[in-house]
């Protein structure tokens, strides 16, 4: 193993490779993070940085395995050391999704219990459930409540499949003013701030005593609609009503 | 909800099933591995079996054939079948077996404090995509909503996650929120057992391989993104076990030649293609670095046809189901993984021929370039999109996708890797780790990577960070000098038995045996 061929060649080593490092993390640093809220813990550049000096440090010299298992093991010491501040500053950051006990301290009840852990897209299928359980259900293509999420979260009787009608169905707006009786609408916007098409009628003048219900989309808007309604509106096909 | 089976009882038939098939399948040997990894095994195993009843049920037209309580007495038979296998050969194996069954009892009992723990406590974290999974497990388990369903949701969800929740209603629970904290202990002694394992194997001291796995460990699972993940209900922390698996199994195949753990391997890889719909791709790029790996130990064409051939299968089942209106992968999608891994069978078969070895020094880098260059392209044809989807990619991994230090210290030791140890056939672990993310960043072109830590890409970084954290834990061990033959310990398993008339000899560790051909095999590698 070479050794060293002045005293102070290590230390310069050290230093000359350290301020390169510097250079190199700070301007990655700025370049990378400059715009963010401080929210997370400081010394993670430092990591970094420390494990590019030790590189070039490396590839300088070849010191001693003692010293180079003593280094590495600081490097990854320090890594451990600083893990814990992120615990702090990410459950304030996000708190819907963290590890952070909740304030009731019902966490095996925090499934059902808490809004925040059930996605919006749920919640809809939740409030349908009710109109659709035990019904059947008949499905026109095109809708964007899944099938397989009515089937699992509403638990109708059965689903059938049916072709759109044959004829122009009333615009969304004209569902909308002709039953006032909704029973939800959703706006969701989805997880990354952009607005989703996720708006969702259903309607309950007649529910009760629906055999089943048509689901569709008219206008971007998902429609739930009990038989007696798609009746009325004319939706083909499906039995002849009196509208 | 009344379990048919209960939870205890649920983890430990999946536990025995797995340990005992490990040891089966290596023979007896290296008995801590197979117990510590057990569950892991168990559960790929029941995905294997719940997938085979499905796609029988659906070729033959009766989905509702499918029925997720049907996979009790087939667990119970497959367990039942490999402890009556093991036991009746170990003599013949000249297993300790006496050992194994009193390890056994014990990681039963850890493990169902593991459970208890997990029962009572259900810190599980849900989103958008859990519920996907669950709700679809749900369904599957009653057989008439399986009708309404189908398979068509194979394009967007892995298959792995949706028969496994299928099984919450028999263990009694509305979901299985205690299954992954459970697995992530199992995992825990998985990763410490193989990193001990890898550095004993190099012939460094006990007392290293725990230091240097302690120190590991500490960063790995004091990082709050992999803590995170141990309760999040999602497939990228079960992708990243069998990761782990497939490269440690290949690792040890490649260093002890011995090819029975090229059958783990297998259950390994086909466990993680089917846990990741865009797995097949990854499996592809990691089989095409093993089949040009240098030195000995590699597999040929009926290895690599082992390791791919499972996923290529399924890569076409699904094709044939979603056709060409899948949303995450589609008909040209998944010819285009088919390709790959056949590409890796290709290449075995040119690894036999002379001319093509002189080459295998540069054809990993130049499949590495290779990726590179791919990324340069897309980013030619797209560059605001590339530049910005790459930036938030980054982001994602140093500052916002809360990692903590886990991607800063990859890059720090990786800045520092002059200072590290040398690791026997470390070409194929970092070319494959280095190939998938460059990768990452290849497929921003089609992405949707946003500043986030539920970001697909940046959640996809936890299929790899295991396997940086153990090679990282064996070239930091490998820093201090190797012990002297005699001194090199042993793991604890039987001596040495001769050749077994199959031209494939087991060699214990320790022996001179094993002591030769593992420096033929050091010196041969890099």
């Amino acid at each position: 193993m070479p050794r060293a061929s002045s005293r102070w060649a290590l230390p310069w080593g050290i230093f000359g490779s350290t301020i390169a490092a510097a250079i190199v993390v700070a301007i990655a640093h700025d370049l990378l993070v400059w715009q963010l809220p401080r929210v997370r813990p400081h010394g993670t550049g430092l990591i970094m940085l420390a494990g590019l000096g030790l590189g070039v440090f490396g590839l300088l010299r070849r010191p001693s395995w003692q010293l180079r298992a003593v280094l590495v093991a600081a490097l990854v010491l320090a890594a451990v050391i600083v893990n814990p501040f992120w615990f702090r500053a990410i459950d304030r950051t996000t708190p819907g999704y963290s590890l952070r006990r909740q304030e009731d301290d019902l966490l095996s009840t925090r499934y059902r219990k808490h809004d925040h852990w059930i996605p919006r897209q749920k919640s809809v299928y939740f409030v349908m459930a009710d109109l659709l359980a035990g019904k059947q259900i008949r499905y026109i293509e095109g809708s964007q409540l899944d099938k397989w999420r009515l089937a699992a979260l509403a638990e109708p009787s059965e689903i059938v499949d049916l072709d759109p009608p044959d004829h122009p169905l009333p615009s969304a707006e004209q569902l909308w003013n002709r039953y006032p009786n909704r029973r939800f609408q959703l706006h969701s916007p989805d997880w990354a701030g952009e607005e989703r098409l996720y708006r969702m009628v259903g309607i309950t003048e007649g529910a009760e005593r629906a055999e089943y219900f048509v689901v569709l989309e008219v206008d971007g808007v998902d429609f739930v609609i009990p038989d007696s309604v798609w009746r009325a509106i004319g939706g083909r096909p499906g039995p002849p009503g009196p509208g | 909800m009344k379990p048919l089976v209960h939870p205890y009882c649920y983890i430990t038939v999946l536990h025995l099933l797995g340990s005992f098939s490990a040891l089966c399948v290596l023979r007896g040997a290296h008995p801590a591995f197979c117990v510590s990894s057990g569950l892991l095994w168990g559960l790929a195993i029941h995905t294997f079996l719940a997938l085979a009843a499905l796609l029988i049920s659906y070729v033959s037209g009766h989905l509702p054939l499918y029925d997720a309580t049907l996979m009790v007495p087939l667990i119970l038979l497959a367990t039942a079948g490999a402890a009556a296998f093991y036991l009746s050969r170990a003599g013949r194996w000249r297993c300790a077996w006496r050992r194994v069954v009193a390890a056994q009892t014990a990681a039963v009992a850890i493990l169902a404090l593991a459970t208890a723990l997990a029962l009572r406590w259900n810190l599980s974290v849900l989103s958008v995509d859990s519920f996907a999974f669950i709700e679809l497990g749900l369904a599957f388990a009653r057989i008439s909503d399986a009708q309404h369903i189908g398979l068509a949701f194979v394009h967007s969800w892995p298959i792995s996650a949706v028969l496994l929740h299928a099984t919450s209603g028999v263990a009694g629970v509305e979901y299985l929120y205690f299954l992954m904290p459970v697995a992530s202990f199992a995992f825990i002694a998985t990763f410490a057992v193989a990193a001990v394992q890898a550095i004993l194997l190099l012939g460094r001291g006990p007392r290293v391989a725990a230091l240097a796995t302690l120190l590991g460990m500490a960063w790995l699972f004091s990082c709050y993104f992999v803590v995170f993940q141990m309760f999040y209900v999602h497939t990228n922390w079960t992708a990243a076990i069998y990761v782990l698996l497939f490269f440690f199994t290949v690792w040890m195949a490649l260093q002890t030649e011995d090819r029975s753990w090229f059958a783990l391997a297998a259950a390994a890889a086909f466990a993680f293609v089917l846990v990741r719909v865009e797995a097949p791709l990854f499996l592809a790029l990691f089989l095409c670095f093993l089949a040009t790996q240098e030195g000995g130990g590699r597999p040929g064409i009926r290895g690599l046809l082992a390791l791919a051939g499972p996923a290529m299968l399924w890569c076409l089942c699904v094709s044939a189901i979603v056709g060409d209106a899948g949303r995450i992968v589609d008909r040209t999608r998944l010819l285009v993984m088919v390709g790959g891994l056949a590409t890796s069978i290709g290449l075995a078969w040119c690894m036999r021929h002379a001319w093509f070895r002189r080459c295998a020094s540069w054809l990993q880098p130049m499949g590495l370039a290779t990726l590179a260059a791919l990324f340069v392209l897309v980013t030619i044809d797209r560059p605001e999109h590339m530049l910005e989807k790459s930036r938030v990619h980054l982001l994602n991994a140093l500052v916002v996708g809360n990692w903590a230090t886990a991607w800063i210290l990859v890059a720090g030791l990786a800045l520092a890797a002059p200072l590290l140890g040398r690791m026997p056939h470390q070409r194929f672990v970092w070319f494959g780790v280095v190939g998938y993310l460059i990768v990452t960043f290849d497929l921003t072109y089609f992405g949707y990577w946003r500043q986030d830590w539920g970001d697909s890409g940046n959640r996809m970084l936890t299929h790899v960070l295991p396997t940086i954290a153990w090679a990282m834990v064996v070239k930091g061990a490998a820093i201090a000098p190797r012990l002297p033959p005699a001194a090199e310990p042993r793991l604890g398993q039987e001596p040495p038995l001769p050749d077994d008339g199959c031209g494939r000899g087991r060699h214990g560790i320790g022996s001179a045996s094993w002591g030769e051909r593992a420096a033929e095999s050091t010196s041969r590698s890099g």
